[in-house]
């Protein structure tokens, strides 16, 4: 700079820290010619006072940086562009897609159902009182082709359990195989096909 | 009507910019508006206008040589744009619109009995 002085380093200083990063070289370049052109004409008192003037009235939205809280986070436009990439490739390979959203559907339909089987067999007679104490007796046994399990079990065993274990269970119940039964009650009898229990 | 908005001032600036053509910059702005229409124009709004209209897209920038009177700084150059163009072809046109419809009348400034 030929005519010697520089405007007053505290405003200038000010100016490049409100000022826009995107904008803050242009316009300091602006004053500093403009303030250099001042101080030719009218001195440096008079420069340096229109210069703080000039970096004051600077001082307003627009050319103040944003504040970074606010700063535009650009995610929104990145999912935009996705569903459109998306879209647009369903709607090149169509057979593709339709196989591709059918298999979902189809899977998703079945999970669903696996979903219902499962919650209707763990509900399951849960309309009994203390139905997560009810046991039904198993037999297992082994032969030749490896272990097996059973319900059925020999009559005496029912009388077994309710001496030995009854005071454990408020019932020890047996049940037949589905046959007919017949009841007899006086003259009248009763023939009923189902799981009779003694 | 609230397709091109040109606010007073930001017209002034676009018209000299237009009559600077090619050589508009902040200073260069400043100076011919305050040459030619006797008002001083501080940076502050001078850059926010020219903020503004960039924003709304009637100008576009790009920048320009580094001096030594610059402090090293570049110069931003400003540009109109097709859509500035219109906007102002729009501000004048219902300007324009307007005057027609005034009476003659009206404008007559009548100064002791003599029509100027």
């Amino acid at each position: 700079m030929k005519a010697s002085g520089s405007p007053p380093k505290f405003f200038l200083r000010f100016f490049q820290w409100y000022c826009d990063p995107k904008m803050v070289g242009y316009i300091e370049g602006d004053l500093m010619q403009v303030y250099g052109r001042r101080l030719k004409t009218s001195g440096k008192k008079k420069a340096d006072w229109k210069f703080m003037i000039d970096v004051l009235l600077l001082f307003r939205p627009g050319i103040i940086k944003p504040i970074e809280l606010f700063k535009r986070v650009n995610t929104y436009d990145m999912y935009q562009s996705y569903f459109k990439i998306a879209w647009r490739n369903l709607a090149k390979n169509k057979g593709f897609a339709c196989i591709n959203i059918g298999g979902l559907a189809v899977g998703m339909a079945v999970s669903m159902l696996i979903g219902l089987w499962i919650y209707d067999e763990l509900s399951y007679n849960q309309y009994f009182r203390h139905y997560d104490r009810i046991a039904t007796v198993l037999v297992r046994g082994e032969n030749s082709s490896g272990p097996w399990v059973q319900r059925q079990t020999s009559p005496p065993f029912g009388n077994e359990i309710r001496n030995l274990y009854g005071a454990e269970f408020k019932h020890v119940l047996m049940a037949s195989m589905r046959n007919n039964v017949t009841i007899t009650a006086g003259d009248i009898k009763l023939v009923k096909t189902g799981y009779p229990f003694f | 009507m609230k397709k091109y908005q040109l606010g007073e001032f930001e017209e002034i600036v676009i018209l000299t910019i237009g009559i600077l053509n090619n050589e508009a910059y902040s200073v260069s702005i400043k100076d011919e508006i305050e040459a030619r229409l006797a008002r001083s124009v501080s940076m502050g709004a001078l850059h926010t206008a020219l903020k503004r209209l960039e924003d709304k897209g009637y100008l576009k920038s790009y920048p320009g040589e580094a001096t030594e009177e610059r402090a090293g700084r570049p110069k931003r150059y400003f540009e109109i744009t097709a859509l500035g163009k219109k906007a102002m072809q729009h501000s004048k046109a219902t300007r324009d619109q307007l005057w027609k419809a005034i009476p003659k009348t009206v404008l007559q400034i009548d100064i002791g009995g003599q029509v100027l």
